[in-house]
């Protein structure tokens, strides 16, 4: 059962980034990934004078709620970093009694992803670039590449090499 | 959930195998100096390898922005130059022609290069260009005790930043910057017994939560709004703040005098002023009343586009509000007719009744002034001092702050008029790219035809630095160096924040402080050998004598208190008399000092020189209303753009464009546009939001692109994106201040700069964009 959570009043979020920063030094994640995201609600008008505008800082996958400085006795890092004082860190029990005292306040109860590996290298190898040369060896293929019109919808005739397997109707083509 | 932390600890100790100086951070990376408090965490070999918010610092309490979080990144950066380097002039702007020398050399080279060109050309042949931020742009000793030249020169036209308003309040209030009170100097800050939460806080023009300028810490803004402070905010933009204002008046950009003529108008007519703070402090009321029914709310409404009934209710409010305050922004002097907008605003303060009451507008006193103006004057003739540039005809602005004028400054580097330039120092500034020039290829060319000997001095090679410069400075970061960082330049008592080294200098780097300690001693040996050694002249020169920096390093974070009513005790004037330090000792709504100067001594509401209602024939050419350089958590200016954690933020320069423009122009969020007028183009994307109104566009400010080509004409990608560019000198106000930064005309097309001229000329402007921007590493290229 979870424990541990993040209480934010959004009402006072200004969006400055200290926490999605602090995280990131603090855990080492690279550009482009995040313990902790800034969304932004807005600005969209509500009328001509009221703009809704509410900035929530998000919980990510990565976050583990600092354990290491929660075991140390100290608080996460983006609630000690925050510029407008608006996060705060504690069992469920006792914030979501704050959550009762104040409107526009957040409780979020985050599944501590400590174990997830982050630093594997994203992959950026195109698709494409896989397959030239590749040798696959298929059972049915396009024999004739003067079928292929690509300045047409029509269908095309697959030249069906038939070696011992019987051809379904299914993937008979006109 | 209790927790542990680090309140008590002294300022350096041992954690967990690592040792941690408390400090606080001020140039480089630059800032407008709260002087946050940090922990910088050393290992055995002296590399920094942590940075956390100190909470003993009173004021921030262990808070940091982004900007300060990335601190290992930017001193641990593998591109800071370290060590100082030569080239050739005829090889300016070619980044493979540096070579590596020793300090020494770089002495020997300043040194004889100074001595002939002052022989040739005189004394005042020599120029420091200030920038903003940064230790040097405020270390005035460079121009007079160093280098024994009057022209210390903030090369941004008009001295459009923060400057406009200390003169207009030197002259108005005799005292230097009325600052919202957020109780920062007060021991407990918000829990002392002195101190009383406003009721309202007026944002003019300043949107502080990103920007802390100068040394007043933003989001005391939010502290107090908790506290059951209200806001009413003047921008021409939705900030984030202002959707929490009570009001929001979204003004034409410009058009500021005009709306605060008419709350004066409101708060006079309806009688809701301090008749006894009127009666007894202030000067020319009566004259003052009159003058503001040339501009009742009705007519506002018209010239701001803001309603009649939202002026009358913001006016009422504020006047009602026992104690309010006004934190007032660099709108007042991006704009020629920003004094008289500085003049309204203290006449807002002053008849309420705010002015240095707790919760109001804080003052300093007499003995709070600053003691850099005229520093090592001594040095130089009076033939020589008289020359400073534009002090005759700018004495409003040049005899004040004695700094040579921004733009006669770029006339003399164009046409040697009324003396050559012919050699420079570069304080803090990146100017091609930041915030320190209009027209920045003017200043590029000029001085690339003008200096024969000019000196660059910074953390990284910039555009700035590569393209004019023949000598480069290793400048060293605030975790390396020691130095006193003060809330608004000591002229306004908050905090004094001690800057102490926490790791091992990295290279060979320097100082400010530390150049000009060893380079002052070796050109003006007779003049500083007034002080025994670098840690004296600290103590003295930053410190007052009044503590040596081995006992404030100590304390780290000074909290200076306050004498509020300082008006009844006679702590403003240099004769002890009571009042206001101003020629009649009171505040002067009618001002002697204005008429002196040649301006109105009431406020006037003038037009933007381009605007739809000065220049409706530019409309058809240049439909919108455009603003500038609003603010940005994640970087300072022209810094940051090479630290990935920042750059991942906000990757790429925008511009705001209201949904129904952005629509009519068929122009889509994140679209590459151009954005063009009389003076310059630009690209940038666009960033379709309501947050301003249809017909106002607002532009970043600051973009160089540190992973592009460096080499001559390309240079960082510095002319791409650059705002500035669209922004003209020469259109100051009457006593010399103030440049259209916030108030201009231009149109935006969608495409891009490549789409608008012919392969040549992209390339040979330094427009072109390359094929993908590979900022992730943050390497310079």
């Amino acid at each position: 059962m979870p424990s541990y959570g993040l209480l934010i009043d959004y009402e006072y979020c200004s969006g400055c980034h200290a926490c999605e920063v602090a995280c990131k030094e603090e855990h080492g994640f690279p550009v482009g990934k995040f313990g902790i995201r800034v969304y932004s609600d807005g600005p969209w008008q509500i009328n001509n004078r009221q703009t809704n505008w509410n900035k929530v800082p998000v919980p990510t996958d990565l976050c583990d709620l600092c354990a290491d400085r929660v075991a140390a006795g100290r608080k996460p890092t983006c609630v000690h970093h925050c510029l407008a004082n608006v996060m705060k860190f504690g069992t469920i029990d006792e914030l979501a009694e704050d959550l009762k005292r104040k409107d526009k306040q957040v409780l979020f109860v985050p599944r501590p992803g400590g174990d997830l590996d982050w630093r594997e290298e994203i992959d950026t190898t195109s698709v494409v670039d896989k397959l030239r040369g590749a040798d696959i060896a298929l059972e049915y293929s396009v024999a004739d590449d003067s079928a292929l019109d690509g300045a047409s919808n029509a269908s095309f005739k697959l030249a069906l090499q038939r070696e011992e397997h019987k051809l379904d109707d299914r993937q008979k083509v006109d | 959930m209790e927790f542990k932390d680090d309140l008590g600890k002294p300022w350096r100790y041992e954690d967990d195998g690592l040792t941690v100086t408390r400090s606080c951070v001020w140039s480089p990376p630059g800032c407008h100096p709260v002087g946050c408090g940090v922990k910088f965490y050393a290992d055995e070999d002296g590399t920094l390898v942590k940075v956390e918010g100190d909470e003993n610092q009173p004021v921030t309490k262990g808070r940091l922005c982004p900007r300060c979080l990335t601190l290992k990144d930017y001193v641990n950066h593998p591109d800071r130059i370290k060590y100082p380097m030569k080239r050739d002039p005829k090889y300016r702007g070619q980044a493979d022609k540096w070579e590596r020398i020793t300090w020494e050399e770089a002495f020997d080279l300043i040194e004889s290069e100074w001595k002939r060109i002052t022989a040739k050309y005189g004394p005042t042949s020599v120029a420091v260009w200030a920038g903003t931020g940064r230790e040097g742009g405020t270390f005035m000793p460079y121009a007079a005790a160093i280098f024994a030249t009057p022209n210390y020169c903030y090369t941004q036209s008009g001295y459009a930043c923060y400057l406009p308003r200390m003169a207009a309040s030197a002259y108005v209030l005799g005292a230097v910057y009325p600052e919202i009170d957020f109780a920062g100097g007060l021991e407990g800050t918000y829990d002392n017994p002195e101190f009383k939460v406003p009721e309202v806080i007026m944002l003019v023009g300043k949107d502080p939560l990103p920007s802390n300028p100068d040394g007043f810490f933003g989001h005391s803004v939010v502290d107090l709004m908790r506290r059951g402070a209200k806001l009413i905010t003047i921008d021409p933009r939705t900030n984030w703040v202002s959707t929490r204002a009570a009001y929001n008046l979204r003004l034409r950009p410009g058009t500021d005098t005009a709306l605060l003529m008419a709350m004066l108008n409101v708060i006079i007519n309806e009688d809701l002023y301090d008749h006894d703070f009127v009666e007894k402090w202030t000067y020319g009321f009566d004259q003052l009343a009159e003058r503001v029914q040339a501009i009742p709310p009705a007519k506002a409404a018209v010239i701001c586009d803001v309603p009649e009934e939202d002026i009358i209710a913001a006016a009422r409010m504020y006047a009602n509000a026992k104690p309010a305050s006004i934190a007032w922004g660099l709108a007042t002097d991006q704009k020629a007719n920003g004094q008289q907008m500085a003049h309204c605003v203290m006449a807002l303060m002053a008849i309420t009744g705010n002015i240095d009451i707790p919760g109001g507008n804080i003052i300093g006193g007499f003995a709070d002034s600053l003691n850099e103006p005229g520093f090592g004057f001594s040095t130089m003739t009076d033939e020589t001092k008289d020359a400073l540039l534009g002090l005759h005809e700018y004495p409003a602005y040049c005899g004040m702050l004695l700094n040579a004028h921004a733009d006669l400054m770029l006339k003399a580097l164009e046409t040697e008029e009324p003396y050559p330039i012919k050699m420079g120092l570069y304080a803090g500034n990146n100017l091609l790219a930041g915030t320190c020039a209009a027209e920045p290829r003017r200043w590029h060319d000029a001085m690339i035809k003008s200096l024969e000997f000019n000196i660059g001095f910074d953390v990284w090679m910039t555009p700035s630095t590569q393209s004019t410069c023949d000598l480069m400075l290793p400048l060293t970061t605030v975790a390396e160096r020691d130095g006193v960082v003060f809330t608004h330049y000591s002229s306004l008592p908050v905090t004094y924040g001690i800057m102490t080294p926490a790791i091992k200098r990295i290279g060979e780097t320097k100082s400010d402080m530390e150049l000009g300690w060893e380079l002052g001693r070796r050109l003006q040996p007779e003049f500083w050998s007034q002080y025994t050694d670098f840690e004296d002249f600290v103590s003295k020169f930053r410190l007052m004598g009044k503590m040596s920096l081995s006992e404030a390093r100590e304390k780290v974070c000074i909290q200076r208190g306050h004498t509020y009513r300082k008006y009844e005790k006679g702590l403003l004037r240099g004769d002890g008399q009571l009042g206001f330090n101003t020629p009649t000792g009171r505040v002067e709504l009618w001002s002697t000092m204005f008429q002196r100067f040649g301006d109105d001594p009431l406020p006037y509401y003038e037009e933007p020189q381009y605007s739809p209602v000065s220049t409706p024939g530019l409309l058809d050419e240049f439909p919108f209303v455009l603003t500038t350089g609003a603010r940005r958590y994640e970087y300072f200016h022209s810094e940051g753009k090479q630290i990935p954690y920042l750059r991942e933020i906000h990757p790429e320069p925008t511009f705001d464009i209201n949904p129904a423009d952005a629509e009519a122009l068929g122009i889509a969020q994140n679209d590459m546009c151009v954005l063009r007028n009389q003076f310059g183009v630009c690209e940038l994307r666009a960033n379709v939001s309501p947050i301003v109104k249809p017909g106002v566009v607002q532009a970043d400010h600051g973009w160089w692109y540190p992973e592009e080509d460096p080499n001559e004409p390309h240079l960082y990608g510095v002319w791409r994106s650059n705002i500035n560019s669209l922004i003209p000198n020469f259109h100051t106000g009457k006593m010399g201040f103030g440049a259209p930064f916030k108030c201009i005309l231009c149109s935006v097309k969608k495409g891009s700069l490549a789409d608008e001229m012919s392969h040549e000329e992209l390339i040979a402007g330094g427009y072109d964009r390359p094929a993908h921007l590979d900022w992730k590493e943050g390497r310079n290229a």
